[in-house]
């Protein structure tokens, strides 16, 4: 009975695992953002094998060089090649992106679902704290983490982490609530099961959709804290190409050197757009109600 | 039903509110005037020149607030511009006598006389009712004064504790105003709200945080009255914002323009470019009580290794010239010291004679957007370094956060190189020295670079205390020649004043004090 | 109703005290010694001793707190370390210029957003839909400050139709508003847009208005008149938290166009280190989002009674 029961569930599993993967392949906006993403993952990772160039080492007599044959994006202030930092700025801004939202998570989630699992005295105190941290506009909050910790890659890793943790209590408390109600887990919970069983296999399961979802806008979010962040010049060490301190120092080029801001800035659009594309496409696909 | 009406009451009661609140700024401006509209990227934080951290907004507001004295391009004063008409110095150096202009007025009504200039100088800069802070240049300047003291209505005296060779250039500058005692009495004192009050050609009109002063035209004013009738300038702190606002002819000013945009605004027929030498120095400060740099022959060697003449020309813009001295050749005590070479091989060299022919690490603290540049010099610098084998990382940092790194006691300091400046602001060699090598390490005193020569330091007190000119040149000639070979920090290069106007402007002239600008002769010409 | 909102307003009150400590103690974390930084590098030890007293640094800190709740009791936020002028003031000047820009911001963001929404929905998976959502993902996705500098030199530089900054001196200028809210629209524009095409479909699929379909009403009626009104109360909750949002500055808009606002004003306030401006900004801020919250919440409770019960 019990097996039975299981290889049918997982069987089912399966199923729609398969289900949502075709459901996203034929999703517009996956069509779109996925190869987007692709393009700069490839990029990133092959851009030693791209680029003759060294995306840190100076050369002051090729400053500021317009786009070119040998410079097909043109260099910057201090005579690197931009389409060079772009490409190894792909494995940072991603990395920056992947690590932030991981921290948020790791640290969001599971507070919210606690929080909405226990309710009560926890969950007030949880939430108003929660209530505290969303009245600061998520930009002041990073740029008063980088401020106390220091400008650097792993402090704005933290910052922008940090920043959104309130987010992911509030998507992981909203989504416990939800699923607390739903019959079944009445149903296991009047079974006499333990509430960390529980709290795992029937809660945080159920929650991971929508916050698959959420991390993947997410992702976008942070890396514009991020740009923003080196827009003022709180950022990553200026010798590494991560793309919102080049668009950050090269809009001091802006009206004589357009191509030093412009195609970082183009970057970081795409990225995003495609990060939220993706989002919008899991979204659907891991909804059973709609119809694709 | 009834709280439905009540929301959209409310939310049209909020509506009518927000455009009333627009239409009350609209007023009209009279035709007569002649409106200049001045651009600049920072605010002035203060309306207290003593505790400017400011050069420019100083030199701005010395328009409103003067200085007991007027000088030329070449230092000499003029007294036909001056408060103080003529002066005295006593055979023994130790009293200066000064006669005050009569008929002067504070913007506040309060007669200017002997009694405001005794007590601007004895209850501020004397008993130093603030602290002076950094980065103003007052440090130790007014240690050697005794007391100041009125003659008459119309006549100061200063006393010395001992002669005091640099105590006229000091007078003259523009960051030593006279401020008018009883606005800033009724005003509570320091650390209060004190409006700008001075005798100038300009009156101060508002200050509105982040987004303008204001200044109007002194009809009472003494002496020539500048063409302008009202001053406007704007704080805007993105380069681009201000580069566009002039171009679309929302701005006649641009105050140290983005350097990027000098060369195209020069081709440009509409404005004016005007640059000057300036006693703006960037340098590199190195621990000279920290493990390498405890040798000498370790400072030469980043000094040789750094090419200086290409930082000038690819990253500021050619808008800044290298150094053959520590100070400018229009500051008295200036001697040349020939220029220090691009010589990476040499640098080599000497790393392993004081036996680093591997090189070694260091940190290098740089602020971010405090200089012109600050960020990418610091890059270049890092990458010069590297090429002899100092592998140098950089530590990005804040304002606040760089300043507590620079002044931590040597005991806790963690600085070992830094990118950091200084502005000459009195034009005597004797202020830069004193407090960079003559003076108490930080935090007591300014000497970031924890300088250690005790022989050299007293070869500067002699110097500064010395009545006789000639005899301080030698001295001085000795002093910077001994710390030129020393190195105890790398001076870069001494960046040029820029300002860039519309041709329907005149009357704005850089000045040849760092960061500084003289707006006294503003004027509307033509459109 | 009215229990209920008393209700809220008392459980505001715990959120409050707790932002002030949280306040208090974040900008007494921050690096750097805020009487250091105001008397400078040359200033002797001394000196610098003399300007902490004169801050009341030198005591306790659980003291410094007390005198902090009490002047605040009092609405006394102290004055900037930097200017010495009153922060209260000065927090509320710059709130009325970021008012305005917030309000001409959702002027254009309001319309322009829902309506792209809705013909988003209405066309469900044809061409326009997905016009509609890659043009809302681009506000979405574009850095705001890029996006300002473009407009800057399109609109100011090479049209020169518009200026490039500043609120418009000396006199009011509306014309200055409009590149700074362009630029924060367009972010607003693409959350209302897919927003409300999110929440119209997920209406449009409910069985009352397959029931109105099957009682066949028009296209029309079911679209405007059945799913719209519901489709849009989500919607409206987004906008309230919005424009409290947009309320606390926008730090990076305000910057490109010399917008003298909250977020420039809070962004020099933490590069001074002045304590008293800072922690006077970061109060308000909390204290409209509390009250934007509370709003919401009792708009809610008012539109959806069930929810005072809970």
């Amino acid at each position: 009975m019990k097996t039975a029961s299981n290889s049918s569930k997982d069987a089912l599993d399966k199923y729609w695992r398969r289900e949502v993967i075709r459901r996203l392949s034929k999703h517009r906006s996956a069509r779109l953002g996925v190869p987007i993403l692709l393009f700069f993952v490839i990029v990133g990772v092959l851009a030693p094998f791209l680029s003759p160039y060294d995306p840190i080492k100076i050369n002051l007599s090729e400053a500021l060089r317009p786009p070119s044959s040998d410079h097909i994006l043109g260099t910057d202030e201090l005579g690197r090649d931009i389409a060079t930092r772009i490409m190894y700025g792909a494995r940072i801004s991603m990395f920056i992106g992947f690590l932030a939202v991981l921290i948020g998570l790791a640290i969001g989630a599971p507070i919210g679902i606690i929080s909405g699992y226990y309710g009560g005295a926890i969950d007030f105190a949880l939430q108003r704290l929660t209530d505290v941290l969303l009245a600061f506009p998520g930009i002041l909050l990073a740029l008063v983490l980088v401020a106390t910790l220091g400008v650097g890659l792993t402090n704005v890793i933290i910052a922008v982490g940090i920043s959104s943790v309130p987010v992911y209590i509030r998507l992981a408390r909203g989504q416990t609530l939800y699923i607390r109600e739903l019959s079944y887990v009445e149903a296991v919970r009047a079974l006499g099961l333990r509430s960390p069983t529980i709290l795992f296999k029937h809660i945080f399961l159920n929650t991971v959709d929508p916050l698959i979802v959420q991390s993947t806008l997410q992702l976008g979010t942070a890396i514009l804290t991020a740009a923003g962040l080196g827009f003022l010049g709180l950022g990553v060490e200026p010798t590494i190409p991560e793309w919102g301190t080049m668009l950050g120092t090269g809009r001091e080029y802006l009206m004589s050197s357009p191509h030093v801001a412009t195609f970082p800035g183009l970057a970081i659009f795409l990225v995003v757009l495609a990060f939220n594309l993706l989002g919008d496409a899991l979204r659907d696909a891991l909804d059973p109600t709609l119809a694709l | 039903m009834v709280s439905k009406i009540k929301v959209v009451a409310t939310i049209i009661i909020i509506i009518i509110a927000a455009v009333a609140a627009g239409a009350i700024y609209l007023t009209q401006t009279p035709i007569s005037e002649k409106v200049v509209t001045i651009v600049y990227g920072s605010d002035p934080g203060t309306l207290d020149t003593l505790q400017s951290h400011s050069a420019t907004w100083t030199s701005l507001f010395n328009s409103v607030q003067e200085s007991l004295l007027k000088i030329d391009s070449e230092g000499n004063i003029i007294p036909s511009k001056s408060l103080a008409i003529s002066y005295e110095v006593s055979p023994d150096g130790l009293t200066y006598t000064f006669k005050l202009r009569k008929g002067v007025k504070f913007h506040d009504g309060t007669p200017f006389n002997a009694s405001a200039v005794v007590w601007s100088f004895m209850q501020r800069y004397i008993n130093k009712d603030v602290p002076f802070p950094e980065g103003t240049g007052f440090a130790n300047r007014f240690d050697p004064i005794k007391s100041v003291e009125a003659v008459d209505d119309y006549t100061v005296k200063f006393n010395l504790k001992y002669p005091y060779g640099p105590l006229l250039a000091n007078l003259a500058s523009y960051r030593i105003a006279i401020f008018s005692p009883s606005t800033y009495i009724r005003a509570g004192g320091p650390n209060a709200d004190v409006p700008l009050i001075g005798t100038g050609p300009f009156k101060f009109v508002e200050w509105k945080l982040n987004e303008r002063v204001v200044l109007e035209r002194n009809e009472d004013y003494w002496g020539e009255k500048p063409g302008a009738t009202k001053v406007i300038i704007n704080i805007v702190p993105e380069a681009t914002t201000r580069i566009s606002m002039l171009l679309a002819g929302d701005a006649d000013v641009v105050l140290a323009p983005p350097p990027v945009e000098v060369p195209n605004l020069r081709q440009n027929p509409n404005f004016v470019v005007a640059d000057v030498p300036s006693t703006r120095g960037v340098m590199v400060i190195m621990n000279n009580q920290w493990g390498p740099f405890k040798d000498e022959r370790v400072r030469q060697a980043v000094n040789y290794a750094i090419d200086k003449e290409a930082l000038v020309k690819n990253v500021l813009q050619g808008l800044a010239d290298t150094t053959d001295s520590w100070v400018t050749p229009n500051v008295f005590g200036y001697t040349s010291l020939g220029k220090w070479p691009y010589d990476p091989a040499k640098a080599k060299q000497l790393l392993a004679e004081a036996g680093y022919p591997n090189g070694f690490k260091a940190t290098f603290a740089t602020p971010s957007g405090r200089y012109l540049f600050d960020l990418q010099v610091s890059q270049a610098i890092q990458a010069y370094l590297r090429e002899v084998g100092i592998d140098v990382e950089l530590l990005v940092q804040d304002w606040p956060t760089f300043v507590k790194h620079l002044t931590a006691p040597i005991n806790e300091t963690k600085m070992q190189m830094a990118l950091t400046g200084y502005g000459i602001v009195v034009m005597d060699a004797d202020g830069v020295l004193t407090s960079y090598f003559g003076g108490p390490w930080v935090p007591q005193g300014n000497s970031l670079v924890y300088y250690g020569n005790e022989e050299v330091k007293a070869m500067i007190k002699k110097a500064r205390e010395e009545p006789d000119p000639k005899v301080r040149l030698q001295l001085y000639d000795q002093i910077m020649r001994i710390l030129w070979k020393e190195q105890p920090q790398a001076l870069l290069y001494f960046q040029k004043n820029v300002v860039v106007y519309s041709k329907n402007v005149k009357g704005v002239v850089p000045s040849n004090i760092a960061d500084t600008y003289d707006i006294t002769g503003l004027d509307r010409v033509g459109g | 109703m009215l229990g209920y909102i008393l209700r809220r307003i008392v459980l505001a009150i715990p959120v409050i005290i707790g932002v002030t400590v949280i306040v208090f103690a974040m900008v007494r974390f921050l690096p750097g010694d805020p009487a250091r930084v105001i008397a400078g590098v040359a200033a002797t030890e001394e000196e610098v001793e003399t300007i902490r007293r004169q801050l009341g640094l030198d005591r306790p800190i659980w003291e410094q707190y007390a005198s902090f709740m009490w002047n605040l009791i009092r609405l006394d936020l102290g004055k900037s370390m930097f200017t010495g002028k009153p922060v209260l003031p000065q927090l509320m000047e710059t709130m009325q210029n970021t008012f305005i820009l917030a309000v001409a911001a959702m002027a254009i963001a309001i319309p322009v957003g829902i309506v792209i929404g809705i013909i988003s929905a209405i066309n469900r998976g044809k061409a326009i839909d997905q016009v509609a959502i890659v043009a809302s993902l681009f506000g979405v996705s574009m850095p705001a400050f890029w996006l300002g500098l473009m407009l800057i030199l399109l609109f100011a530089v090479t049209l020169r139709v518009l200026p490039a900054g500043g609120i418009g001196i000396p006199n009011w200028d509306p014309r200055y508003v409009i590149l700074p809210a362009l630029t924060l629209a367009a972010h607003l524009i693409g959350v209302l847009a897919r927003m409300t095409r999110s929440s119209m479909l997920s209406v449009l699929g409910q069985d009352y208005i397959r029931t109105a379909r099957s009682k066949g009403a028009t296209e029309y009626t079911v679209n405007y008149k059945h799913a719209l009104r519901n489709a849009l109360l989500p919607v409206t909750t987004i906008t309230g938290l919005y424009f409290g949002y947009l309320l606390s500055g926008t730090v990076l808009t305000e910057t490109v166009f010399a917008w003298p606002g909250m977020g420039r004003l809070l962004v020099n306030a933490i590069s001074n280190r002045d304590y008293p401006l800072i922690q006077g900004g970061v109060l308000l801020f909390s204290l409209i989002f509390i009250v934007v919250n509370l709003i919401v919440d009792i708009l809610y409770a008012y539109i959806d009674p069930r929810i005072r019960y809970e």
